[in-house]
């Protein structure tokens, strides 16, 4: 077996996806919603350093395109004048973390032409721009819905577990209602309590609170088995022997344990609520349009199966790399409590 | 026994120079080369058909990789055969094909292990696994074999019919070693290894299982190797005896009956150091227990204690014997003040324990320290040895950190640990090693009272008598009571003259107790007898 | 029983959430000048939807024990026949899946368990791992790109029309050709989980001391592996079968909603999305209901097969 290493690799990489959905606004050279329906499914920007007649450029630039008269989906690039690649340049405003109004993006290219380093949409809009500010709520308000189950789940299922008799009883009936439901059917039904259509800043919070509060079941119980299991230990009645109050004994004994488990099972919620967000908006239940999830692309792929470009798939491979990267987080965390 | 002749021609079984290395997991994975001492080392040793080889030696002393090698399970990645050879009958084991092993295990070889329902499969019938055995190697309907799988546990002394149909959770210990017994040998094997059959059980039980490999040696022609850390219970059962000590194996014509020297006198016998008063004193002690939910109708009352009487001087030594659900553990939690009775009284010191504020209570806990029998599950795994062995002194509070390190340190070199695994977690120690832990921990307070809950049950005798020893020192100068608890009458008279029994929740009378020193199981007269 | 207090509980917050949902189905003909706002609140009082909440909870329960699960006004009928069909749908969807998943789960894991660290255990558990990271959405948008592009899978609804002109066997054999690719969907997005565990539970089997001593008497490995481990894993997989159904009632919501299999999920999708709140709690309390049977029958499953259980 091989020895646990520390998940370098799945940390920096998370880091980088959530640093930036925060700083989405800034790495992104265009805004979710900028449309532009002569470029519908723009491939890429090719960047070049070489231009038409062979002369190298220490500035990489870009050509402008127009779609080809003949085809829909083929461009042309017009190389009569070329527009260089310049950093830190101003664009459409955005806000960072709805506080910070800026108008500076990290790099940008001169009208007309376009740097879509992924390509854009059926309308024109910039994929990549749209993958960034979808991850602040694929990644961010699932990561706040998490925290909230999680710590729900802590207190309800700790407190279940430590007094035991009737609060005990009430909250494990309660958490028993909860996850008989499937949670998607579950999830769905609330939201359709919901008003359909929302303010998409709106949509974002209200998304976090309700994933948040209705997953605090699975949490509980593990909190609940947790504080139980270590009530009842040996080395508890040990430290009883020893004079232990019950102040010391939580807080010496109980609480890290919870800490540990609860730690362990954040690497496999976090993912899990991602998920429940990428398939609500998916069904188009979550963040409306024009806001941008990465699960509102995806359903962009399901009407056009008949024409889909690769670059289209770009939330499939960012879900992928994230997961992945939980993944490995988890492994690790299961060796070392193991 | 009267040794059987050699047989002339090919030994059955022939063991040359065979050593067996194994690498600690911590280093090198794959590296096989390492400087650990090996596992077995140059062992030799034949035998022929119905030979009886007895093997014993201390813990870790590579009796069972030996045994474990013998039928060629030992390929795990842990261990591998650097020299040496086995050779079964002429064919040589080591290197042997998987299929060529498994032809012949169960049906010319067979090894049964020490913990009997750790060999059974919880989910199938007694009967339907000794089948399988059968069906592996025997040719036949399936009716033929059932009915030879019933021959042969009425052979074991498992006559009952319902026995074939039973799940082993049903069967109690000495049960399950018969069943195990009775798989191992369906096939009739040339050979039997027989893997400390009897650790597991009480007296009783192990007397019986001796008795019965014999006849079952005798009957079938078996040659059968005995291995046990118990020395006395292979001298009357083998014709060979062989000491293995650190992987080396020494044949012995007439070992030594009697125990260890280093084990100490009788703690606690001679009246140093006692004080005529009482130090903790039980009377009428009642405790209930209830089993079954809430609500449900089943819900019956179990009496643990049934109204004990009971008293230690300070600086005595008691034991207190019994079987498992007399009661002892929860007499010991009782007096501990870790339970409180349903009725009767404690008194520590002459004051009644029900009077005294929580406070006081908790000042007298601390002097009453137990020690509980599994020692993994009384210490929190996720500590160091230093915190728990601290813990006591954190809790009761006034002493500094750098204080509260250096009493646990010098402690754990008390117990014989070394100091610098202080950092180490409690699965890193062996069972013994943890054991000692325990009782540095439980003697950092220096309590007045120390209870050993079955605390040597699975420790070698060379681990127990060094711990008693130093148990006696510090008695010697303390005058620290302690109160052994143990089902274990032999271990009971080592330790003290002062032995309580206990039986149903009582404590028995004297006349009772003089009866049971005089049992009548024969290994224990015939170790009796040679103690004279 | 127990379920029944959880299945009536689960039908109260159901009804709960139904009925605090912010406007009704009728709130569209609003913008419809043509229809008056009396003949919209007689409409309302029509379907009872101004009474107050208790008698709606049990009028709604009396119409559940009546067969007709309240009224749907999409479909301008009695919920029930519609809640049939497609349950039916759901069922034969969701059975196929679990049972190709459980198959390949352990017929994988077996072998992944048996030679655990070779290269064959490395595989499986590798392309198990990356499995696990893709997600359901993926999976299913991968399917529907496959049908799409090759052709070789119909796609959408149950069967094509006019393809079997009432023949029996032409007919079975369309719907197989629909009910493939979904299945396999579905079986896909559950497989990694059910791998992972009966690779875990049969490798801690086979590394039990019976198991070792079952070695030791010389029982041949195939026969270790059928008569001697899988019944001793029985129990954690059982255990895992009854709390993966759950997951597998989502996964098919999702998968109906990709490849327009009707079935319950698409219903309550459907419901949600037109504000037919009768058809979303029936919806909700019927997946409700499939999850509390499935794990009654894992309960039952698991006393028979593990003697320890029914020892109490």
């Amino acid at each position: 077996m091989r020895r646990s290493r520390f998940p370098f690799l799945s940390l920096v990489v998370l880091g980088m996806c959530y640093g930036s959905a925060i700083f989405a606004g800034f790495l992104a050279p265009y805004s979710f919603d900028a449309q532009n329906r002569e470029l519908s499914y723009f491939p890429p920007t090719r960047i070049h350093i070489f231009d038409k007649e062979g002369r190298f450029h220490l500035h990489p630039f870009a050509y402008a395109s127009v779609p080809r008269p003949d085809s829909f989906g083929r461009y042309k690039e017009l190389t009569t004048s070329w527009y260089p690649i310049r950093l830190l340049v101003s664009g459409d405003e955005y806000t960072i973390l709805g506080i910070l109004t800026a108008r500076v993006h990290l790099f940008g290219v001169g009208k007309p032409a376009r740097i879509s380093l992924l390509g854009t949409d059926v309308f024109g809009r910039d994929v990549f721009s749209r993958l960034l500010f979808g991850s602040q709520v694929s990644l961010l308000a699932s990561l706040l819905a998490a925290l909230i189950a999680v710590a729900l789940g802590m207190i309800l299922g700790g407190v279940s577990g430590y007094y035991a008799r009737w609060a005990d009883a009430a909250v494990m009936r309660l958490s028993e209602v909860f996850l008989a439901m499937p949670w998607l059917y579950l999830l769905l039904a609330v939201r359709a309590a919901l008003p359909l259509r929302m303010d998409p800043r709106e949509t974002y919070v209200v998304l976090a609170l309700l994933m948040g509060f209705l997953g605090w079941a699975r949490p509980a119980r593990l909190a609940r088995g947790v504080v139980l299991s270590v009530k009842e230990a040996e080395y508890v009645t040990a430290a009883q022997s020893f004079g232990a109050s019950r102040l010391y004994i939580l807080r010496r004994h109980i609480a890290p344990s919870l800490a540990g488990v609860l730690l362990t099972q954040l690497s496999i919620y976090i993912p899990q609520f991602i998920l429940a967000e990428v398939t609500l908006s998916f069904l188009g239940l979550g963040v409306s349009e024009p806001a941008a999830s990465w699960g509102n692309m995806l359903a962009d792929l399901q009407l056009f199966v008949s024409d889909p470009h690769w670059w289209l798939f770009a939330p499939v491979f960012a879900l992928f790399i994230v997961l992945l990267a939980y993944h490995g987080l988890f492994t690790y965390i299961k060796r070392r409590t193991n | 026994m009267t040794a059987e002749p050699q047989n002339a021609r090919e030994p059955l079984l022939a063991v040359r120079n065979l050593t067996i290395s194994y690498h600690s997991h911590q280093f090198q994975p794959s590296k096989y080369e390492s400087s650990d001492p090996p596992a077995v080392a140059g062992v030799s040793f034949s035998l022929g058909p119905g030979d009886s080889l007895g093997i014993f030696g201390k813990s870790g002393s590579g009796k069972t990789t030996l045994a474990r090698s013998l039928l060629g399970l030992n390929t795990r990645r842990d261990y591998r055969v650097t020299s040496g050879s086995i050779r079964f009958r002429g064919i040589e084991i080591l290197g042997l094909p998987s299929s060529r092993l498994q032809e012949l295990r169960g049906r010319d070889l067979a090894l049964i292990s020490q913990e009997p329902e750790l060999a059974l499969n919880p989910v199938l019938t007694v009967g339907d696994q000794i089948v399988e055995v059968l069906r592996s190697h025997v040719p036949g309907n399936i009716r033929a074999h059932r009915e030879q799988a019933s021959w042969m546990l009425a052979k074991v002394r498992l006559e009952d019919r319902g026995i074939y149909r039973s799940y082993p959770h049903q069967l109690s210990g000495g049960q399950r070693q018969r069943a195990v017994i009775a798989q191992a040998l369906v096939c009739k094997p040339a050979l039997l290894i027989a893997d400390e059959p009897t650790s597991a059980l009480d007296l009783r039980n192990q007397a019986e299982i001796i008795h019965l490999l014999q006849a079952l040696r005798e009957e079938f022609n078996l040659c059968l190797i005995l291995i046990s850390h118990n020395v006395q219970l292979l001298r009357g059962a083998t014709g060979r005896l062989a000491c293995m000590s650190e992987g080396r194996m020494t044949e012995d014509a007439t070992p030594d009956a009697r125990r260890p020297a280093s084990f100490p006198p009788a703690l606690g016998s001679e009246t140093q150091g006692q004080r005529p008063e009482a130090l903790v004193q039980a009377r009428g002690l009642f405790k209930y227990y209830r089993r079954g939910a809430y609500w449900s109708s089943s819900r019956y009352r179990v009496t643990a204690l049934a109204g004990v009487d009971f008293a230690i001087r300070r600086g005595q030594t008691v034991a207190l014997v019994g079987e498992s659900g007399s009661g002892k553990t929860t007499l010991a939690r009782c007096l501990a003040l870790l339970e409180d009775p349903d009725a009767g009284s404690i008194r520590f010191e002459g004051k009644d324990v029900r009077r005294l504020s929580k406070v006081k209570v908790a000042v007298i806990r601390r002097q009453i320290q137990l020690v509980f029998q599994h020692s993994a599950l009384a210490m929190n795994p996720h500590l160091s040895a230093e915190e728990i062995v601290s813990e006591p002194l954190r809790i009761q509070g006034g002493i500094s950190h750098q204080q509260r390190r250096r009493t646990a340190r010098s402690w754990m070199e008390q117990v014989g640990l070394s100091p610098g695994w202080a950092g180490r977690r409690p699965a890193q120690f062996s069972g013994g090693q943890r054991q000692r832990l325990a009782i540095a921990r439980a003697m950092i307070l220096n309590p007045a009272l120390v209870i050993f809950d079955e605390a040597f049950a699975g420790l070698d005798p060379a681990t127990c008598a060094e711990i008693l020893n130093l148990l006696l020192e510090l008695q010697s100068s303390s005058a620290t009571s302690y109160m052994f608890i143990t089902h274990d009458l032999q271990i009971a008279k080592d330790l003290t003259k002062a032995i309580f029994v206990m039986q149903d929740g009582k404590i028995a009378d004297s006349e009772l107790l003089s009866d049971m020193l005089l049992t009548s199981t024969p290994m224990r007269r015939a170790s009796c007898s040679s103690h004279t | 029983m127990h379920a029944l207090l959880i299945l009536t509980l689960a039908s109260l917050l159901a009804f709960t959430l139904g009925s605090i949902a912010p406007g009704d189905y009728f709130d569209d003909m609003r913008v419809n000048s043509a229809i008056s706002p009396e003949t919209l609140a007689k409409l309302r009082s029509d379907y009872g939807l101004d009474r107050p909440a208790p008698e709606r909870y049990l009028h709604w329960v009396r119409s559940i024990a009546w067969g007709q699960w309240g009224f749907s006004f999409a479909y301008n009928s009695p919920a029930g026949p519609i809640l049939l069909s497609r349950c039916r749908n759901t069922l034969l969807l969701t059975c196929t899946a679990t049972l190709l998943a459980w198959l390949a789960a352990l017929g994988c894991g077996a072998l992944s368990a048996m030679k655990e660290g070779s290269l064959a255990d490395l595989l499986v558990t590798g392309v198990n791992a990356s499995l696990l990271a893709v997600p359901e959405v993926v999976i299913a948008l991968c399917g529907l790109l496959f049908a799409v592009q090759t052709g070789l899978f119909p796609v959408g609804g149950l069967v094509s029309l006019g393809e079997s002109n009432g023949e029996t066997w032409a007919h079975i054999r369309d719907l197989v050709r629909h009910l493939a690719l979904p299945a396999i969907v579905l079986a896909a997005g559950l497989l990694p989980l059910l791998l992972s565990h009966v690779r875990d539970a049969l490798s801690e089997v086979l590394r039990s001391p019976f198991i070792e001593a079952a070695e030791a008497s010389g029982i041949p490995p195939g026969r270790i592996l059928f008569r001697h481990a899988f019944p001793a894993a029985a129990n954690p997989l059982i255990t895992l079968f009854g709390t993966s159904i759950g997951m597998l009632i989502s996964s098919s919501l999702l998968t109906e909603a990709v490849f327009g299999w009707p079935g319950l999920g698409q219903l309550m999708l459907e419901a949600v999305e037109a504000r037919d709140f009768f058809l979303v709690m029936d919806s909700a309390m019927l997946s409700t209901g499939f999850f509390l049977v499935g794990g009654l029958i894992a309960d039952v499953l698991l006393f028979s097969a593990d003697p320890r259980i029914r020892a109490h």
